[in-house]
Parts: structure tokens; sequence; C-alpha cells
């Protein structure tokens, strides 16, 4: 199993590589459903006191 | 015919283009994931070696796709900001704005994975080549575009113009650059050993076809995080109008059942 | 008509105001001092970086002088009345380039020379430098207009600025700096100098375009 890993004496470059390939796509990955979480909230949140106003003025 | 028309309209339209796109979001990520799956496991453990450049040449599944998506994405940003520019589409816009991350993260990953690969194959991490500089000068262009958005982030209309303006501006100059850099290194260093061309490129089946995989990976892989974004865009800044109303009721009362 | 008079008005502003035209060059003087206090003095080593140091000291101090090319006629206001004037906004820009050329490239192209004696740039490349600075202090001031154009309402748009003309300006270095270099090698630099005026005539007929555009977005 473990030779499966062995990169001859390339190990360090090819899995940081690996590495980077795969930790900035899963940043994309976060940072886009958090900010698309962000705004739909807000959004929301805006709609409730808009909502709140009118019932209070009638 | 008329499909096709009728499609393009409804593309162009802010409602219609989230009501489409939205079921388009889960699809693109698992052929996104599926495809990263197979081509990792295929390129890193079945591939054969390579006879001059060792094991060290499996960065390559992870480079060159992010370096073609690094500039595949750069025109379209232009493609884009030409249409925001001329037609002042919202969805161009949209989609303009929503691939500059994604676009500066393939760049970043070019980049490192370059310098990765360089410390084995040229002995230091980094070389002023041709690729590499080529490609840190198109990371300036994206923060640039970037930069010019967040500055009149107040005004988005006004600053996703500007930013296609300097989206034209640098696919303008584009060739320029990277046609000067190419012939500065041409005078300047003898031919260093290119990572593409350590074995004359890639000839073997199962070499090239863990490349292809990862290239369709990470297009599916643009393409979900564009969509996503571009929506997200959408209803920040039409966040006033009725659809965007509509469309969050809908799905926070679908969160919660 | 308009043009000239455009012309002569900033032309005469920048004049009355002096350090629009000595900061660049007190900027060069300042940074070169550094050089060989970083790198040791032997003249061998200065001169080996020197048409490096020449070119990107002219082009540095023409970077930080580039942020105010519009941005006091967009404040007082007299840019809307250009443009309600129904002034030809490429003409307008071109002419801008050309007074901003006028009071800042041609003193950084005079001044040259002194910067490449304290370098101790090899003689016979002085041609060559005047020469290729002539040819790139235009597009300076060209790409300085549409940075210029871009930021013109941001308050702190300087650096913004270098990251949008930068990258712009990195072929024309690599075209200036490199005939220098070539002459000092003993090679000819006629490739060079040529493909530095190719982007010449290139920025003035684009450049102003560009600036143009940004102006009419800034001021919507």
């Amino acid at each position: 199993m473990m030779e499966l890993f062995d990169m001859g004496k390339y190990d360090f470059y090819v899995w940081t590589s690996i590495g980077v390939f795969i930790f900035a796509l899963l940043a994309d990955f976060v940072s886009l459903k958090s900010q698309s979480k962000k705004i739909k909230r807000l959004i929301h949140a805006k709609q409730l006191k808009t909502q709140q106003k009118h019932s209070g003025d009638n | 015919m008329n499909r096709i028309v009728k499609f393009y309209h409804e593309m162009g339209s802010p409602p219609s283009f989230y009501r489409i796109t939205r079921h388009w979001l889960k699809p693109m990520l698992f052929l996104a994931i599926v495809l990263t799956l197979y081509g990792l496991i295929d390129g890193l453990f079945f591939a054969p070696t390579d006879y001059q450049q060792g094991d060290s040449y499996r960065i390559i599944f992870v480079h060159v796709p992010a370096a073609w998506m690094s500039m595949f994405i750069y025109a379209i940003i232009g493609i884009a900001g030409i249409i925001t520019f001329v037609w002042r589409m919202k969805v161009a816009e949209a989609v303009m704005m929503a691939c500059v991350p994604i676009g500066a993260l393939f760049t970043v990953i070019t980049l490192l994975t370059g310098m990765l690969w360089g410390k084995p194959m040229w002995g230091t991490y980094w070389d002023w080549d041709a690729r590499m500089t080529s490609e840190l000068i198109l990371l300036f262009l994206y923060i640039g575009v970037m930069g010019i958005y967040s500055a009149y982030e107040e005004d988005p209309r006004k600053a996703a113009r500007l930013a296609a303006l300097v989206a034209i501006i640098g696919l303008v100059n584009l060739p320029i650059i990277r046609y000067s850099v190419v012939w500065w290194t041409s005078i300047h260093q003898g031919s260093s050993i290119s990572l593409m061309g350590g074995s004359n490129g890639i000839k073997d089946w199962d070499m090239l076809r863990p490349l292809l995989v990862m290239a369709l990976a990470t297009k599916f892989y643009f393409i979900y995080s564009m969509l996503s974004r571009a929506q997200s865009y959408l209803l920040k800044t039409e966040s006033k109008k009725q659809w965007v109303k509509q469309v969050i009721k809908k799905e926070l009362s679908g969160d919660q059942s | 008509m308009r043009f000239w008079a455009l012309f002569k008005r900033d032309v005469l502003v920048s004049w009355r105001k002096k350090s629009n035209i000595y900061q660049p060059l007190v900027f060069q003087l300042l940074i070169v001092t550094m050089f060989p206090l970083g790198l040791g003095a032997g003249a061998q080593t200065l001169a080996k970086v020197a048409p490096a140091v020449v070119w990107i000291l002219a082009l540095l101090s023409t970077l930080i002088t580039l942020e105010n090319i519009f941005k006091d006629d967009y404040e007082d206001g007299s840019l809307d009345l250009y443009v309600l004037s129904g002034m030809n906004l490429y003409l307008a820009t071109l002419s801008k380039a050309s007074a901003h050329w006028v009071t800042t490239g041609i003193p950084v192209i005079l001044f040259a020379p002194v910067i490449a004696v304290l370098m101790h740039l090899p003689e016979h490349t002085y041609g060559v430098l005047l020469l290729s600075l002539l040819l790139a202090t235009p597009i300076f001031s060209l790409l300085g207009t549409v940075g210029s154009a871009l930021i013109m309402n941001i308050r702190n748009g300087g650096m913004l600025l270098s990251v949008l003309v930068m990258p712009l300006l990195a072929p024309v270095l690599i075209f200036g700096a490199g005939a220098v270099l070539e002459t000092s090698l003993g090679n000819s630099a006629r490739g060079h100098l040529m493909l530095l005026l190719g982007c010449t005539v290139l920025s003035l007929t684009l450049a102003p375009l560009a600036a143009a555009a940004a102006i009419k977005i800034n001021l919507e």
C-alpha cells in the first residue's frame, strides 16, 4: 500500500501540489457557499424589517 | 432555431437566468468531484512513470489544467466585459465578476504548483521563464479587475462597467505582454528545461487520459463556481426586485421543511 | 483649437505649481543614492545594473505623478464642463497626456543622464538611453491618463493605479531597458527600439479611447 504513495524522491513536491490544488478549490467552495448564505439571510432580514414597518403603519 | 433564440433571451434576464441555472449547480459539482477523483487516482497511481522526469511529472495533472483554466477564464472575463460594456447586460456583469475569484485562484494554483515542479526540475522554486512570468502578470491583471470593482463597490453598476473596461484593456494587452515576455526570455537565457517538453510533450494515452479528465473536471468546477457566484451577485444587486423576494421566500421555506 | 487651449492651461498650471516638475527628479535622486549604499560602490557592480536602474527610476518617478492627472479637474467640476460643452473626450485626454508629458516626461528625459552618470552607465549608451526614453515617456503619460481616469474619484487610488498600469508597462520596460542593456553589451538595439516605437504608436491610438471611456463612465 505504501509504495503506491511513493513518488520516488519527489514525494514532497507531488503531494504538496495535489494538496495546494485541493485546498484551494475547497476554500473557493466554502467561500462561495458562505457568501450565498450571507446574501440570502441579509435580504431575508431586510424583507422582514419592511414587512414589520408596514404592519406597524397599519 | 426558435428554441435557441428563446434560450438566449431568457439567459439575458436575471430572473430566468437564476431560475434556469439553479438546477445546473448540483450536476456540475457532482461531475467535477467525480472526474477529479477519477483523474487524480488515474494520474497519480496508474499513469506510467515518465522516463526523464520520473514521478515528478505527475504534478502536470493539476498544474496544466489550472494553467489552461487561468487563461480560459480571463478570456471569458474579457468577452463578458465587452458585453457588459457595450450592451450593459446585467447577467454579463454577474458572469464577469463571478469569474474573477475562481480565475485568480487557478492562476495562484498554477504558480504554486509550477514552483513545486520547478524545484526538482530546475533546482529552484522560481525561474523567470516566459510561462511563469506571464502567469504572474496575468495574476496582476486579475487583481486589477478585482481592485477597481471593490474600490467602487457602493455603486455596483459603475463598478462593473469600470471593471469591464479594465478587463478589456487587459485582454488587448495580454498578447503584447505575452509576446514581449517570450521574446525577452529568448534573448536573455538559453532555453531552460520546459516543463511540458521534458519528453517532447505527452504522447502516451495513459498519461494523456488523466490530463484530459482533469481538464474537464476543472471546467465543470469553474462552471459550478461561476454560476453560483453569479447567482449571488444577481440576488445582491437586484435585492429590491420582486423576483428576488419570491426566490428568497421559496428557498428559505424549502430549507425549513 | 480647444485642444491647444486645454493643453496650454494644463502646462501653465503645472508650471506654476513647480512641485509637479521637480518631485519626480528629487525622487530619482533619493532612490539612486540607495543603490551604491545597498549594492556597494564598485563602478563595475553599478554599471552592470545601471540600464535597469535608470529605466526603472524613470518609470517609477513618472508613476507617482499619474494619480493627479484628472483628479483636480474632476474635483473642481471642470471635467463635467468639458463633457457638457461637447468637447471630444478623445482629444481632451490626448491634450491631458501631452501636457503631462511636457511637464513630467521631458524633465525625466533631461534628467536621465544625471542618474546615468551616478550609476556609471557606459557612455556610449547615452544616445540609446535618451532615444528609448523619448519613445517611452509618452507611453507613461498616455497609459497614465487611462489609470488616472479610472481612479479619479477614489480617495487613495495611488496603489490601485500602480496595479492597473504596471502590467501594461511590462513590455515597455522589456523593450526600453533591453535596448540600453543590449547597447551596453555591444549589440545592436535596433529591434528593441522598433518594438518600442510600435508600443508608442499603439498607445497613442488606443489609450485616449480607453481613458475617454473611463471618464464617461465615471461622470455618469
